[in-house]
């Protein structure tokens, strides 16, 4: 179900919008709006899922010593590709 | 706080790090105060750890590393600064190399995030940040 949201805009950014509508990138100042939240949901979603990754990586974590170990471990790989890159 | 955000390169233990610690690294990625770039060799050692090492699933890797702040350049665009690179940094760790590319590729960028001494080598061509200094811009 739709619902109505009354909003207080700086007068800048209310005449950037217009100007937007204007040059016919949105349809209303309404699409604009509409657009930018479900921008800022999609962007809140993605912060949500990588904050709960990282917090389970973290709690993973053993020590510096262990970490260096794993990049070093990854870095080989890379090495090999640039060689082959290299190479050709 | 500088006029314009800052365009640093990251390489993969600063990056890293940022994931799985909450310390300094992790404050200053989260900060939104720069743009981070890196290559899609940084993501690919990343990715491989956190599936072969930590556990993750692939699509949840691939879910993490979509999400994160960091603009990704893929291998095609410094393909042509690789070999220059490697005179550069081949000699230190050639793992390094493809990031010494993108620093080579990319115009008008503000240097590379690192804390590995093999990037003392470009320092005269980048500037080098270290954690501390890009918490103070």
């Amino acid at each position: 179900m739709a619902s109505k949201l009354l909003l207080n805009l700086p007068g800048k950014d209310s005449e950037r919008i217009e100007m937007l509508v204007e040059a016919g990138e949105y349809a209303s100042k309404s699409e604009f709006i509409r657009f930018a939240i479900k921008q800022a949901l999609y962007s809140e979603e993605r912060i949500g899922e990588l904050k709960a990754i990282t917090s389970k990586l973290q709690k993973q974590t053993k020590s510096r010593k262990h970490v260096r170990e794993e990049i070093e471990w990854a870095k080989a790989g890379t090495r090999k590709a640039v060689a082959g890159m290299l190479k050709q | 706080m500088a006029s314009r955000p800052l365009v640093v390169l990251v390489d993969t233990t600063v990056l890293y790090s940022a994931i799985v610690y909450r310390g300094l690294e992790n404050r200053v990625l989260f900060s939104g105060n720069h743009i981070f770039v890196t290559t899609d060799f940084v993501i690919s050692e990343i990715q491989r750890i956190i599936v072969t090492k930590r556990g993750l699933g692939r699509r949840e890797a691939r879910r993490m590393v979509r999400s994160m702040p960091v603009v990704v350049a893929s291998s095609d665009l410094i393909k042509t600064k690789l070999e220059e690179a490697d005179e550069l940094m081949g000699k230190r760790d050639r793992s390094d190399v493809p990031l010494v590319a993108l620093a080579l590729t990319i115009p008008g960028h503000d240097g590379i995030w690192s804390t590995d001494k093999d990037f003392e080598v470009v320092k005269g061509r980048f500037k080098v940040w270290k954690t501390r200094e890009l918490l103070k811009v």
